[in-house]
């Protein structure tokens, strides 16, 4: 009987936890919605109200017309794009290489690796920045994406190492005694099996790339070549701040996001559950 | 010609040996079975033979040529993985045509082969499902369709039964048999199964810790096994084994354990002599207990008493379990309505049929 009770307590308190987390997650995108949708006089009102009182339009279209947003997040999708092909273009093949090919100095490669996520990010921005600048790559998108890249390729590969460890030995040998040959393997083989685990490495980075914001801040000058976070942060003065205009935007700037959330959730949770689980 | 030798093949991983000078030859159109415990050697030897293991010595000879350092591909032979190993992302067809596609054939010539094996295997209407949408008995099918349309001269066969459920294991064991007749190639066959090695092959190599223990028909290592693990590996129930000693009573040589003496057999008479006062290990096979002497002049019968500790009735025969001396031994019985579990009964065993082993060498005698 007891036992029975506990297990009832139990589940209350998880269901009262991920209320409150939820509540937590929901309200600042609630909010988002309630300042951007409201005609100014009412957003900017003191003391806020934390209901819709009415509905308006008007401060959305000014943010699309009169501000460069549209080409900002133009810009981000660029560079998220290019971070997710050389991401793939780099990590695929080094994570297939790792997974297939046990040589002694992969544990000292996978370790430099790790190491290289311990450096915080920050650290790097001012040597980054004068090797972009001496190779005349500075206020160029490009400049962005390699640096991303940087970022988010030791990710990429410890992910799919464990992708390609968990195609079976057997499968390859079986090709082999087919005919083909080691890139054969890998073309015909190892890489169709993991075009799942691809997917899921392409949408964590392009997040990552999406959301930098200390890199694009560092690297791009140039209002026209801002990408979405520079360009959300910029209503942000250091004397005035239009927090309804900040509100817009970041709504703009989180449609393109929650997309791909909703329609590809089941490879982010693959990805993260079998990736990271081993 | 695709007869495959092997001659004094041996391969260490590291530091373990786990095939050691091995040496087989198995003949053109063989249904040659490797038999022996798990770890034992037989993939690694099976793996060799098909060129994705290196050898650590010796040679491998597929028709008379030196296959060492031949690749694969051109060795003319086909797998079938234990695990299947289908490609999780083709269909069933392409799965088969893949190896005819990277050779080049013609598309017509693919596609006649994929169609003829899918109807020898009976699974045309398989052809285009992914290999996660088939059951185990089909995925089975579809790995050894995968190695007939290479119409290869030597197939290779790694425990293709053991992910199979009884029944399921039972009816395949002999579709590859009539398999192998319709084909006319040479196998190797690789299983931990006595039975399936007895019911299957033409030719059994029974392997231990890496080394061939024995090599013949059937039939030949079932009635003379040449040592003790091949003779306890081979049949079911196993053969039973006593430790005892060899005792000389008016001229006669007598095996005895615990309180039991037992004439050995004319024939034994003169080999066993020098094993007299030796510690020996008797082996009887569980169907040569009989309730009566059986009338016939050239055997000769011990009788036993014993006591039923367990029947086990299986239709047509049951298996009596009783402890001699101090093993647990089973017999096979026909009729066994007469006795009950825990009634004192005679046993008599058939001498001409029983077997001596080397306690020391664990080598046959006899
Ligand atoms: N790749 C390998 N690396 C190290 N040891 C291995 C490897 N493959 C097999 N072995 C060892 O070799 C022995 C024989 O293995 P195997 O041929 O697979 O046995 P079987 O197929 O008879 O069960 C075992 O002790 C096994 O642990
Ligand atoms: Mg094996």
């Amino acid at each position: 009987m007891s036992g029975k009770r506990n297990v009832h307590y139990r589940k209350i308190g998880i269901y009262f936890i991920l209320f409150f987390m939820a509540i937590a997650i929901v309200f600042p995108i609630y909010w988002m919605l309630l300042t951007t949708f409201q005609p100014t006089s009412q957003a900017t009102a003191y003391p806020p109200s934390l209901f819709f009182k009415s509905f308006s339009l008007d401060k959305v279209i000014e943010v699309l017309l009169d501000t460069s947003v549209i080409k900002w997040i133009f810009n981000s999708f660029i560079v998220a794009l290019g971070v997710v092909v050389v991401n793939l273009l780099i990590s695929v093949p080094a994570a297939y290489s790792i997974a297939r090919y046990k040589i002694k100095c992969n544990t000292i490669l996978l370790f430099v690796v790790l190491v290289t996520q311990m450096i915080p990010p920050a650290i790097m921005v001012v040597p980054l920045f004068e090797i972009f600048a001496s190779v005349g790559l500075n206020n160029n998108l490009l400049s962005l994406i390699l640096a991303d890249s940087i970022l988010t390729l030791p990710i990429g590969t410890w992910i799919l190492i464990g992708f390609f460890e968990n195609i079976p030995t057997e499968i390859e040998e079986a090709a082999i005694m087919d005919g083909a040959s080691k890139m054969m393997l890998f073309y015909r083989i190892s890489l169709p099996l993991t075009y799942p685990a691809m997917v899921t490495v392409a949408i964590l980075t392009f997040f990552d790339a999406w959301n930098e914001y200390m890199y694009a801040y560092t690297f791009i000058s140039d209002q026209s070549k801002w990408v979405g976070t520079v360009g959300v942060a910029s209503f942000m003065g250091q004397f005035l701040t239009d927090w309804q205009a900040v509100m817009a935007s970041s709504l703009i700037f989180s449609i393109l996001p929650m997309l791909i959330y909703i329609f590809l959730r089941k490879y982010i949770v693959r990805g993260v559950s079998e990736g990271f689980a081993k | 010609m695709a007869n495959v030798s092997l001659k004094g093949f041996s391969k260490k991983f590291k530091n373990t040996v786990a095939v050691d000078n091995l040496n087989i030859e198995i003949e053109d159109k063989d249904f040659a079975v490797l038999v022996g415990p798990s770890g034992c050697g037989k993939t690694t030897t099976l793996r060799a033979i098909a060129g994705l293991e290196q050898a650590s010595a010796g040679e491998i000879y597929i028709g008379d040529t030196l296959v060492n350092d031949v690749l694969p591909k051109d060795r003319d032979i086909a797998m079938v993985f234990q695990s299947y190993a289908l490609y999780p992302h083709m269909t069933v067809y392409d799965n088969m045509a893949f190896g005819l596609k990277l050779k080049k054939l013609p598309k017509q010539e693919i596609d006649n082969r994929v169609q003829e094996a899918a109807k020898i295997l009976d699974i045309e209407p398989l052809l285009q499902r992914k290999p996660k949408q088939l059951s185990g008995g089909q995925r089975q099918r579809v790995a050894v369709g995968r190695a007939i349309v290479r119409k290869p001269k030597v197939f290779l066969f790694d425990e293709p039964l053991s992910n199979l459920d009884a029944k399921l294991r039972v009816s395949m064991r002999a579709e590859i048999s009539k398999l192998h007749q319709r084909l006319g190639a040479t196998i190797v066959y690789v299983t931990h199964d006595q039975i399936e090695a007895m019911t299957m092959a033409t030719k059994i190599f029974v392997m231990n810790h890496g080394k061939l223990q024995q090599s013949g028909h059937p039939l030949e290592l079932y009635r003379n096994p040449s040592n003790k693990f091949v003779a306890g590996f081979i049949g079911s129930p196993a053969m039973n084994f006593m430790d005892g000693i060899l005792k000389k009573e008016n001229g006669r040589i007598l095996f005895q354990i615990g309180d039991s003496k037992l004439e050995v057999t004319d024939s034994f008479q003169d080999s066993l002599q020098q094993y007299l006062d030796k510690d020996v290990i008797f082996g009887v096979r569980p169907e040569d207990f009989h309730i009566r002497p059986l009338h016939d002049e050239e055997t000769s019968f011990a009788s036993i008493k014993v006591q039923v500790e367990v029947i086990e009735p299986l239709g047509e025969e049951s298996y009596v379990h009783f402890v001699l001396g101090s093993e647990a031994m089973i017999a096979r019985m026909r009729s066994t309505e007469f006795m009950k579990v825990g009634d004192e009964i005679s046993l008599y065993i058939d001498m001409a049929k029983t077997h001596f082993f080397d306690k020391k060498s664990s080598l046959t005698i006899m």
